[in-house]
């Protein structure tokens, strides 16, 4: 007798960072409901930082996620600067740019190998991909790293580092102390160049998605620390207007907010993203890379969103290289910032996509009020047409190779569960 | 056994660490698992550690995962003990709750006898 209706249910996902289920109703051969249910208690960081100092902003953002505290505490730092109307330049905002690249690395590295990469090789977790093929985990661990160690040197630890500060540094590293990063990058950029060739040769399901993305553009650089927001589908606005072309709600399965245009269409930010506005500004390795291994100049297929990370990989050790190359001398950490009443914004690209932060500030540099967008809630309502649409072009396969799959069209946006919950707007009915 | 780290990386990053080691002993805490301050001991070389009892991370992979991961690239010390001590509030706020902090010092004391003062 024919199943006419079941229902794909993860009651928590493997292999993405923090709580998250995922259900998948079908019905007669039609998906009628998908649902990314967040769990992960929400942290309530915006209140939290509502009469903080201006200054303490970004060790507070950071400590939303153990994974890229770097973009919360530069995109908060940046976030004040510009309320208070100073700008970081020169080598202290290459030093900016290197801690990123830092992050970027081993953030991709740990997803694209131990997180991502066992799904298209059929393997339960990365465990057992390591049980099996060794060298390449261990590749992946070295990639990771490379990562660690430069925001170690510059941000002083690993994990919630501690030398980023609003106007800079509180240290800038001698040239000497960053140069043993050379040596460990020019392995890592080996590592990445293989990566590249290894998931460019993964097998990938025929899907392609009508998206928009929206992603940082640059004048000259591949997205990282600023440019305007833009889209595939012709937006281009400043930072500043990030607010009146985005809009977050609340969603009753999720703890996490949802996203989406102003005039409700759903958006998609990260990689694909990144590279889809911005392939022309790669450095040359990582464009030679991206032509290897099949990319266009455009990517419409989510599962291959590992490619693209790849190529991201390739990127940032790229340019870690170019500025550890550049720079000769440490400038003086930090520059003054004098607070004043106003308000700042300021949108960087961590490595899971577009994040914005945005303070209002008392005249002595007291937070009134914050807003902070991450990334990935930014990509909850697209994961969620993906799963609807790959689940309706899928239904012919088995119920248990479906429900691998669908989970699978979860990770290929590396979701941060932990980053999407760190806000939940609560109203109470006293009526 | 020659050093202590107080570690706030990431576990993974714990392999690194541990490669020139030959006795490793993990302090960590468990979640979800008993009385507030009960302690456990494991003996990581022998099994690996128990799922639920090391599920606390803000990273991708926990210090479960890390052992495994470490286990299938054969990087595991000679000796490799884990102690979990049961949290009690993983809420906010600073500080070790009182039965936390009584089972950390005596974990401390046992350590103390196997770990030279420097």
């Amino acid at each position: 007798m024919a199943v006419r209706q079941k229902s794909l249910r993860v009651d928590v996902l493997a292999r993405v960072e923090g709580d998250g289920s995922m259900v998948v109703k079908i019905k007669e051969g039609r998906v009628t409901g998908v649902s990314l249910g967040i769990f992960e208690p929400p942290r309530f960081f915006e209140g939290m930082l509502r009469g903080r100092r201006f200054d303490e902003a970004p060790d507070l953002t950071a400590r939303i996620c153990g994974i890229c505290p770097v973009a919360y505490q530069l995109t908060a730092s940046l976030a004040m600067e510009d309320a208070c109307g100073v700008g970081v330049d020169g080598a202290l905002r290459e030093l900016r740019r290197l801690i990123y690249c830092g992050e970027w690395i081993e953030s991709h590295a740990l997803h694209v190998t131990m997180l991502h990469a066992p799904d298209f090789l059929g393997y339960e977790s990365g465990i057992h991909l390591a049980r099996d093929h060794p060298e390449i985990v261990a590749r992946g661990l070295k990639l990771k790293k490379a990562g660690n160690d430069i925001v170690r040197i510059l941000g002083g630890r690993e994990i919630h580092p501690v030398n980023g500060r609003v106007g800079g540094f509180f240290r800038a590293p001698s040239p000497d102390e960053l140069a043993p990063l050379t040596s460990t990058l020019e392995a890592a950029l080996g590592a990445a160049l293989e990566t590249v060739r290894w998931v460019a040769g993964f097998t990938f399901p025929e899907f392609e998605q009508d998206t928009t993305y929206v992603a940082l553009r640059h004048p000259s650089e591949y997205p990282m620390t600023e440019g305007r927001v833009v889209s595939s589908r012709g937006l281009d606005i400043s930072v500043a207007e990030f607010e009146n072309a985005f809009v977050e709600e609340q969603v009753a399965h999720s703890n996490a907010l949802h996203a989406h245009m102003q005039d409700g269409g759903h958006y998609n930010v990260g990689p694909l993203a990144r590279y889809n506005l911005n392939a022309d500004r790669l450095g040359p390795r990582a464009r030679e890379a991206a032509r290897e291994a099949g990319l266009g100049p455009v990517c419409t297929n989510p599962f291959r969103s590992i490619v693209v990370r790849a190529v991201e990989l390739v990127f940032a050790c790229e340019e870690a290289l170019r500025i550890l190359r550049d720079y000769r001398k440490a400038p003086p950490p930090c520059i003054a910032v004098v607070p004043r009443e106003g308000r700042g914004r300021a949108c960087t690209e961590a490595p899971r996509g577009l994040l914005f932060h945005r303070y209002d500030l008392d005249r002595d540099g007291t937070i009134r009020d914050a807003r902070i967008v991450p990334p990935t809630s930014q990509n909850l309502a697209t994961i969620e047409d993906d799963l609807h649409g790959f689940a309706q072009a899928h239904l012919g396969l088995p119920t248990e190779r479906l429900q691998w799959q669908c989970e699978q069209v979860v990770r290929n946006h590396d979701p941060c569960i932990s980053c999407a919950t760190h806000f939940v707007r609560i109203e109470s009915d006293r009526g | 056994m020659e050093a202590i780290l107080a570690w706030d990386g990431e576990p993974i990053a714990l392999l690194d660490r541990w490669d020139h080691a030959t006795e490793v002993v993990v302090v960590d805490a468990t979640a979800g698992c008993g009385s507030p301050g009960a302690i456990r001991r494991f003996d990581a070389r022998r099994r690996p550690l128990p799922a639920r009892f090391f599920s606390l991370s803000s990273h991708a992979m926990g210090l479960g995962e890390t052992i495994e991961t470490a286990r299938a690239l054969g990087r595991l010390p000679a000796s490799l003990i884990v102690y979990g001590i049961e949290g009690a509030d993983f809420g906010f706020g600073a500080g070790l709750s009182p039965e936390v902090a009584r089972s950390a010092n005596r974990v401390v004391d046992r350590l103390s006898t196997v770990v030279p003062a420097r």
